[in-house]
């Protein structure tokens, strides 16, 4: 392309990244299932 | 020495690519340099100008250079429709046209940019000879890019320029 006479010059450093985060193809992983707490008993009596 | 940027936000222009088969997907190419454009990761201007190599002079450079043509390119609609036409006649190839984010450094130009680094912002694809299969599949590959891809009906520069700029508005 014909762009023509230089202008100026400057430098561009994006504050935001123009490349898009890639979604996802494949399903994310599940998250890990939480284990319940252990519920503290107390101690039966003999 | 003050590095700090001119300025925080990419610059976008028009341009064109080719949509060409690689691998077993479509990738865009640079029309003129026939540069692959990578997916989720910038292109890096080269230059690639055809220079006799006399030292000192006509070494090789980072892109953009002043004294040189190299570099990634847009322009505006109205010089992309100037220029569309030729290319479209020339090829049998897949002609894609669509905005694109320029940044790192950049030389600004009556009717463009050159810069040091590219990505497509979003794309529009000529499907109208392709046939519904093959159109299906292009789109699909170039959704890879991560950006909006979207099939135009015209099959000419102008109804595609003119696509193109009702969409854009």
């Amino acid at each position: 392309m014909e762009l023509g006479k230089p202008q100026k010059v400057y430098t561009i450093e994006p504050l935001e990244d123009p490349v898009p985060t890639p979604g996802p193809d494949e399903p994310a992983e599940p998250p890990l299932e939480r284990r319940p707490e252990p519920v503290e008993m107390p101690l039966a009596r003999p | 020495v003050n590095d700090a940027p001119d300025y925080v936000e990419p610059v976008v222009g028009w341009r064109m690519w080719y949509a060409v088969e690689h691998g077993a997907t479509t990738s865009l190419s640079s029309v003129v340099q026939r540069t692959l454009w990578p997916c989720g990761a910038p292109l890096v201007a080269v230059c690639r100008c055809f220079r006799v190599r006399v030292w000192p002079f006509n070494r090789s450079h980072d892109a953009p250079a002043a004294e040189c043509r190299c570099g990634i390119h847009a322009a505006n609609v109205a010089t992309l429709r100037t220029y569309l036409p030729e290319r479209f006649a020339w090829t049998d190839l897949v002609p894609v046209v669509g905005r694109v984010s320029l940044w790192g450094l950049v030389y600004e130009h009556e009717r463009g940019w050159r810069a040091a680094l590219a990505y497509p912002q979003c794309l529009f694809v000529p499907v109208a000879e392709l046939g519904r299969p093959r159109a299906a599949q292009m789109l699909s590959d170039l959704r890879r890019y991560g950006v909006p891809v979207r099939p135009l009906d015209g099959s000419t520069a102008d109804a595609v320029i003119d696509e193109v700029s009702a969409l854009a508005a």
